[in-house]
This record gives structure tokens, C-alpha cells and sequence, in this order.
């Protein structure tokens, strides 16, 4: 029958043009940096730098976001406390002193990372747990409610800079490394962001993530087969706040420097922005999303230090005008208008 | 005789002032067909949506095997042995009709925590729903997006789902409600074909169906049973003559 | 014992003028289903506008007027160009759009009136303060600020429970469809519930701007704590907007005054008073988490 040829040819050709597409993807991100030098401009490349971290921080959310539709605003709570690990773990090494009297510090990114995550997914574990116990806007301002304690909680912690925040004079140190340097740093974020998009990719299409799928388009047919979804939406909710945890322990390292800024409920905002913009519960939107919003931010600033009123109306436009973000637009152009 | 698969007593449930569920008792026998019929506004999906547990009753016991269930979530209670159907359809729109049925099998095979291995290319899971969507009829529709399926599919979807679930006992609600005759034909032709195989507690306004596929049936009116017996039993109840034959139109 | 008096009314003052920005925000919510982060702009529209009309023209009721006015157009305008496209979508997509709606107002205001705080004096009228008991002497205009949101919510019971279009209202916030097959012009009703609310948060943001500083980012601080009302009350509530606003506005209140002071007792000065801040300003969220965590829909649930 012609649907069998269609459903036969339908997985393959699209998958073999993706591939495509992601070899190429992988491709200018790995030439990038040698790219943007020969054009003379190396600032650019601390600038894909911030971008692969928020593209880390944006698709950890939109697990639990897009794929699992918990609209968290609050993670910014995860990713700022990824950085305050990497900032009080560096200040116990500096002072060789003991975090809590119990915890040497260290300068170590294959220390300090895994710490960042683990203490994102435990920050997670008691967010979630006690937050999922609501839904719709109670969950939206729950998540947003415990973000803002931990916001206030650091901005009264003096020991560690309080308001003003505090400087991680060095980076990590990684392999003998130089950290230090611009396009190194870069190829670290790389990696890692390589590992978190393919960690993701992975999960999306596993077996937890086909029920996360179905939670997230009808709770009650998955209770009706057996599956009761607190304990499938707290492990997303926990792995998105490892993943935002790493994205703040990376960024600490690149502003070599973390303050309540990063805990700020605009942060959370901003990570969601990112998420739209690249298309909600796609894998490689956030991407996307992170490059549009960081490289608009920056173009934006240059021009005028009014850049948010260029901002504001077109994020409201991507909204009101765009479903799904840019993806959604770009296959929509493509495509040619198809639902609605 | 041997203990019933499913066993009601004393069940009830009040909305305010309105009493949905009044003292019901009902037996439900391993391997029939056992219907529940009745006026519209009589309770029947507020029966089962209790039963299932999406509902929680005021009074009463529900067992099944003999084991009570009442404190179960609707998930524990699927996995002791009951699924069911939705009157209004209850499907994953975005997925296809594979994808929702290898779903119920994966939620049969025990828990979904396994992150990496890619579930679409699971063998065991495809084929195990495939053969669910060859029973309902539906194998050459098994990629179509729910979305794009036309109501009488999606309601042999639910079916298929429901089997997924391997159930003791099968709630079926109005499975034939919005299909054309064809198709109605076609859902009965299915239901008796499980019979025996799967017991069902079948809430259905089609008479035909009923007197077709029942072995015993009970009327519910204004929540309360009034009767409950074989299709020949039912027909010369005066009571349900009154209560509901007489002016049904069936 | 006074100071403990002198705090509760100032946690009074603050509940009364959260109650004004709660109650458009939960009847929004309740009503539309909307979840609008820039209600806190029209707080600030609300404060600019009376400061820069007291400014030119030295009159407090032509203040208020302008304040208000600012407010209830700029809030019917929002209305009718950004929400109404909203009301159908996501939480999401709501969200993010009331968000870019705040990086809007914000920035335009930067650019009117630029980034240093406006000072608006009390009404001369209204200066001073009076003895309530012995020893307890408290500030009129605060005591005014009390009066007029109590007097509101008073008057916002009568309409909600007395009139025509309270009781579509009501029925609207539980039963949308209903209302609107009976035929009753949804978005007349929608745009005016709007303008209502929206007037409400510029009579908080004008009476707000003797007491505080008048200044960009001012609706967003007051704004989340209005959620935190909002939420704690239990959405789409105007009873539970009233009670959460007050306990809200005393909670905060007192662990401001209190704590930094028991803290003292156990730590050095200075930080106590950081910790004491720090844990005052979260006190409130606590509150709202273990009240969701109780009673997931509230206090005073709408649809029940």
C-alpha cells in the first residue's frame, strides 16, 4: 500500500539529512574559533563561548520544559548555585580552608563539575519534590518562589560577597591546560556541551523519555496504562537541574566570577527566552535560541544602551507571531504554511 | 460458585447534593461480558471512572480478586489487572498509533527508567504493539499520527491500548459510541472475539451490541442497579421496562 | 509593645496596597486565564505618571487623575494589542510575552525619565502624623493608604457580590464557557476587568510613590510578592488576595523589623543585619511553599 511506502521511506530520508546537517553543524562549531581569527576577530570567540553555556543551561530546562512541559521558573536557581560551587570551592582552596568545617576545597574542573551537577540534582530532588505536588501557575510561581530564596539567601551570605558577589581569580585548572586561554576554554565548553546535547538526545528518545513525552501530552492516558508520573517528571526535573548546574559551574569559570546575579529571576526568564526563541521541545533549539539571544544581546548593547527596547517587542513577536520559535519558522518557510 | 473477578458492595458517591453512585453492588464474573446499561445521567461513567480510580468513592468496597483496591491510585490499579477505554478519546496526539500502544506495552514490561537504549528501535516493544494493532484491526495505520486519524480509528485505539495493559478486566466505555455501522459492526466482531480470553464490563448505549456480546447485564438508573441478569432476563424485567426500555428508542 | 503596634499597621499599609495589585492580578488570572508579569508595569506607570503631573503642576488631584488614567489606558492598550492574542495560548508563551513586555516599559521609562529615582513629597495636607494611643504616634498618609485599600476592598465586595457584572464576573471565573454562551460580549467584559485591574495597580503605584522611591524596576520587586499573594490566596480569589495580601504584607513586614534584632543576639552586628535581610526577604516565599505544599490551590480556592 502507498502508506507503507510512505512510512517506510518516512524515519530514513529525514534522519540521513539531519545527520547531514549536524556533521555540518559540528563542523563550523569546531572551526569557529580559527575562523573568526583569520578574520580578525578573536572577541567572537568568547562570545561562542558564553553561547555554547547557555545553549547547556537552555536545553537542560527544556527537558523539563519542553519535553516534560513543567514551565519551571526558577532555574536559575540551579544555575547560579553551579557557580557559587565553583566560586566557594575555589575560595576554600585559595584559603586551604574546609567548606562547612568538612569539605577541602579545590581548583580542579574535574572536581568542581561533578560538584556543580551533583548539588544542581540534589537543589533539583527538593525543588522538584515538593514543587510538582502543584501544576499550572502554581507550579510557574512555586519554582519562581524558591528561586528568589536562594537569590536572597546569597545576597545575605557576607562570606561570600553578599551583594557584590565574588572573583574566581583563575579558571580551572583541566589537564595542564591553559584555561586561560580564549579558544581552549572554548573546545572545553565544546566537549562538554557535545556530551550534554548527545546525553539529551539520548534520553529524549529512550524509554523514560517516551513516557516523559506522553506525561507531558496526556497525564491521564498515562495513568490509565499504569504509569504514575511524579516519579518520571522529578527524575527530568533532576537531570535539567544537573544539567543547569554544569552550565553555572562552566560560567563561573568563564566570567571568572559569580554573584547573585546569576540567581536572579530574570536569568530564569532569560534561559526560557532561549528556549522559545529556538522552539520548545526541540532538541537543538536551545542552541539556537542561546546563539539568537546571546548575539542579539550583544549587537543590541553596541548600538544603544536602550537595546531592551529593541529587545522587548521582538521577543513579543516571536511570541505572539512565531509557534515553536525559530525552528518552527524555519520549517514553516520551508514547508510552506501547513497546520492552521 | 468461585469468587467474582470483581467485586462491588455498598458503593457510593455523592456530588452536593446529588447521589451519582447509590449503594451499588455488582459482580463481575472471570470471563464474561458483563454489561452495564442504562438511561443517560445514570452514572455508569461515574461507576467506572471509580472503579478505575480516577474518582474517589464516599462509601463502600471495591475488590478485585478479592483484594481490596480502594486505597490504589489508578496506575497501582492498572498494574494489578485493570485497564480501560475512554468515552471521550484520552490518546497522545503527537505520537503515532505505534508509539501510544508500544507505550502501554513498555508501561506492562515494569518501570520506564532506562535513559539511553532508543525505545523506537526496541524489537520486543514494536512487535508486542504491533500485534495489539492487528487485533483492533489497525496494523496498516501503525505510523499515523493520532492526530491524523479519523475518530472511529482513534476510538479502535483506545482498544488497542487498552489490551496493550493486558488487563484481568477490561472497562469499556461506550467503545461503539460515534462510529458509523460499519465500523460498529466491526468493534463487536472484535469484542467477541476476545470473549473469554479478556473479562469486560462493557458500558454501552448500542442494544444491539449489548444483547450481541453480553452473558449477563445490569441496569443502572439513577445510580442505583435495578437489575441484573441474562440478555432474556433483562428484556421481561418490568422494572427496567419502565425504567429505561420503554422509552429508549434504541 | 508600641513598635510592635507601629509595625503591624506598616505591615497593614503594605498588605493593603499589595491587596490593590493582587486583586487585578488574580481577577486577570481568574477571568482569562492569563498570567500577565507586566502588572507590575502599570504599577509603575501608575507612580511615574502622578509624580511627573505633581511635578508640573503642583496639584494632588490632578495626580491622582493622571495616575490613574496612565495607568487604566496603558493597561486597556496592553489588553487589546498583547493579551487578547494570548488568551488561548500557554502558560509559556504568556509568560514570556508579558516578560518582553516588562523589558518595554522599562526601558521606555529609562528614556523619559531616566534612571535616577523620582522623590515625591506627601500632600502637604496629608503630612504629619497623630497620636492613635499614648506613645503611639503613626503617619496620616500611611493611615490614609489603610483607609482608601480597605475602602476598596470593600467596594470590590460589593461589586463582585451585588452587581450584574460581579456575578458575571464570578461565574466567569468558573465557568468561562458558560458565560459566554449566554451571550455576554466576553472581551467588552475582558477589556474592562483589565482596565479595573489595571486602575487598581496605578492607584497602588501613585499612593506608593510618597513612601518609596519612584524608579525603574520598582514593579517588578512589588510584582512577585503580588504573586506570591496571588498564589498563596488562591488564584482567581478576591477574598484570598484580600487575606494573602495582608498576611503577605505582615509576615514580611515584621520579620524585617524583628529579625535582624534576634539575630543580634547570636552573631556580630553587621552580619546580622545581611542574614536578617536576607532571611526577612525569603521569609515570604517559605510562607507561600508551605502553603502550596498544604493546600496546593491556596488558601481560598476560586472553583470549588
Amino acid at each position: 500500500m502507498s502508506e507503507d511506502a510512505i512510512t517506510h521511506t518516512g524515519p530514513n530520508t529525514p534522519s540521513a539529512s539531519r545527520a547531514l546537517m549536524l556533521l555540518a553543524l559540528a563542523l563550523c562549531l569546531v572551526a569557529l574559533p580559527f575562523l573568526v581569527q583569520a578574520l580578525g576577530q578573536p572577541a567572537l570567540v568568547p562570545l561562542a563561548t558564553r553561547v555554547l553555556i547557555y545553549a547547556i543551561a537552555a536545553a537542560s530546562l527544556n527537558l523539563a520544559l519542553g519535553f516534560g512541559g513543567m514551565v519551571s521558573f526558577g532555574h536559575a536557581a540551579f544555575f547560579g548555585v553551579g557557580g557559587y560551587v565553583v566560586g566557594i570551592l575555589y575560595r576554600n582552596y585559595v584559603d586551604d580552608s574546609l567548606f562547612l568545617g568538612l569539605i577541602p576545597g579545590t581548583s580542579q574542573l574535574l572536581i568542581t563539575l561533578p560538584a556543580a551537577i551533583l548539588v544542581g540534582g540534589l537543589l533539583a530532588l527538593l525543588i522538584g519534590a515538593l514543587s510538582l505536588r502543584t501544576s499550572g501557575v502554581q507550579f510557574i510561581m512555586i519554582t519562581l518562589a524558591f528561586a528568589q530564596m536562594l537569590f536572597f539567601l546569597f545576597v545575605s551570605l557576607k562570606a561570600y560577597g553578599g551583594d557584590d558577589g565574588m572573583t574566581i581569580r583563575r579558571r580551572n585548572e583541566l589537564f595542564g591546560l591553559n584555561t586561560r586561554d580564549d579558544i581552549t576554554f572554548y573546545f572545553i565548553c565544546l566537549a562538554i556541551a557535545a556530551l550534554v546535547f548527545l546525553a539529551l538526545w539520548r534520553i529524549v528518545g529512550s524509554r523514560f523519555g517516551m513516557v516523559l513525552a506522553g506525561i507531558h501530552q496526556n497525564e491521564r492516558r498515562m495513568a490509565a496504562i499504569g504509569i504514575a508520573p511524579y516519579r518520571y517528571k522529578l527524575a527530568a526535573f533532576v537531570i535539567s537541574g544537573m544539567g543547569t548546574g554544569l552550565a553555572g559551574a562552566l560560567m563561573a569559570n568563564y566570567l571568572r566570577f559569580v554573584s547573585p546575579d546569576m540567581l536572579h529571576w530574570t536569568k530564569s526568564g532569560e534561559l526560557m527566552i532561549m528556549v522559545i526563541l529556538g522552539g520548545v521541545g526541540t532538541l537543538l533549539g536551545p542552541l539556537f535560541g542561546a546563539a539568537a539571544l546571546v548575539i542579539l544581546e550583544t549587537v543590541l548593547t553596541s548600538w544603544t544602551e536602550h537595546w531592551q527596547l529593541i529587545l522587548g517587542p521582538i521577543l513579543l513577536l516571536v511570541v505572539l507571531f512565531t509557534q515553536g520559535g525559530l525552528n518552527g519558522l524555519f520549517s514553516r518557510l520551508g514547508l510552506g504554511r501547513s497546520e492552521r | 460458585m468461585t469468587q467474582p473477578l470483581l467485586s462491588v458492595r455498598g458503593l457510593r458517591k455523592r456530588f452536593g447534593g446529588l447521589v451519582a453512585t447509590d449503594n451499588v453492588d455488582l459482580d463481575v464474573v472471570e470471563g464474561e461480558i458483563h454489561a452495564l446499561i442504562g438511561p443517560n445521567g445514570a452514572g455508569k461513567t461515574t461507576l467506572l471512572t471509580q472503579l478505575f480510580g480516577e474518582l474517589s468513592h464516599d462509601e463502600g468496597e471495591i475488590r478485585l480478586e478479592g483484594e481490596p483496591i480502594d486505597a490504589l491510585a489508578t496506575p497501582q490499579r492498572v498494574q494489578r489487572g485493570l485497564a480501560r477505554t475512554f468515552q471521550i478519546n484520552q490518546l497522545l496526539p503527537d505520537f503515532s498509533m505505534l508509539d501510544n500502544v508500544a507505550l502501554a506495552v513498555q508501561a506492562r514490561q515494569g518501570h520506564s527508567f532506562r535513559f539511553l537504549a532508543d525505545a523506537r528501535r526496541d524489537k520486543g516493544l514494536r512487535q508486542r504493539a504491533r500485534e495489539h494493532l492487528t487485533t483492533a484491526g489497525l496494523a496498516h495505520r501503525a505510523e499515523v499520527k493520532v492526530a491524523d486519524l479519523s475518530h472511529g480509528e482513534q476510538k479502535q485505539l483506545e482498544f488497542a491500548i487498552a489490551l496493550a495493559c493486558e488487563p484481568r478486566l477490561l472497562l469499556l466505555d461506550e467503545p461503539m459510541a460515534g462510529l458509523g455501522h460499519a465500523e460498529s459492526e466491526q468493534m463487536v466482531a472484535m469484542l467477541s472475539g476476545l470473549k473469554g480470553r479478556v473479562t469486560m464490563l462493557l458500558v454501552e448505549h448500542d442494544m444491539d451490541a449489548v444483547f450481541a456480546l453480553a452473558d449477563r447485564i445490569s441496569v443502572l438508573v439513577y445510580g442505583r442497579i435495578i437489575a441484573t441478569g441474562t440478555a432474556a432476563e433483562i428484556r421481561d424485567n418490568e422494572d427496567v421496562r419502565t425504567a429505561y426500555l420503554g422509552e429508549g428508542d434504541a | 509593645m508600641t513598635l510592635v503596634l507601629e509595625q503591624l499597621l506598616n505591615g497593614l499599609q503594605f498588605g493593603v496596597m499589595l491587596f490593590l495589585l493582587a486583586a487585578g492580578l488574580t481577577l486577570i488570572f481568574g477571568i482569562m486565564g492569563v498570567i500577565n508579569l507586566a502588572h507590575g508595569s502599570l504599577y509603575m506607570v501608575g507612580a511615574y505618571a502622578a509624580a511627573f503631573a505633581a511635578a508640573q503642576t503642583g496639584s494632588v488631584i490632578i495626580a491622582i487623575i493622571a495616575g490613574l488614567a496612565a495607568a487604566a489606558i496603558v493597561g486597556m492598550a496592553m489588553e487589546l494589542f498583547v493579551l487578547r492574542r494570548l488568551y488561548a495560548r500557554d502558560h509559556l508563551d504568556q509568560v514570556l510575552a508579558t516578560f518582553a513586555l516588562i523589558l518595554i516599559f522599562n526601558q521606555s521609562v529609562t528614556l523619559l525619565f531616566g534612571r535616577q529615582p523620582l522623590f515625591v513629597s506627601v500632600p502637604p495636607a496629608l503630612n504629619g502624623s497623630i497620636e492613635l494611643l499614648p506613645g503611639l504616634t503613626y503617619p496620616i498618609y500611611r493611615l490614609i493608604i489603610i483607609a482608601v485599600g480597605l475602602a476598596v476592598a470593600l467596594g470590590l465586595y460589593l461589586l463582585i457580590n451585588r452587581t450584574r457584572i460581579g456575578m458575571l464576573v464570578r461565574a466567569g471565573a468558573t465557568h468561562r464557557e458558560m458565560v459566554r454562551a449566554l451571550g455576554v460580549d466576553i472581551r467588552l467584559l475582558y477589556t474592562a476587568v483589565f482596565g479595573l485591574g489595571a486602575l487598581l495597580a496605578g492607584l497602588a503605584g501613585l499612593m506608593a510613590g510618597p513612601i518609596l522611591a519612584v524608579q525603574v524596576g520598582m514593579g517588578e520587586q512589588i510584582l512577585i510578592m503580588t504573586f506570591v499573594v496571588v498564589v498563596i490566596g488562591g488564584v482567581g480569589s478576591i477574598r484570598g488576595a484580600f487575606f494573602g495580601a495582608l498576611l503577605v504584607g505582615l509576615v514580611d513586614t515584621v520579620l524585617r523589623a524583628f529579625l535582624p534584632g534576634l539575630l543580634r543576639q547570636v552573631m556580630t552586628g553587621s552580619e546580622a543585619d545581611a542574614l536578617g535581610a536576607g532571611l526577612a526577604s525569603m521569609g515570604i516565599y517559605m510562607l507561600m511553599a508551605v502553603v502550596l505544599l498544604v493546600r496546593p490551590k491556596g488558601l481560598f480556592p476560586a472553583n470549588v
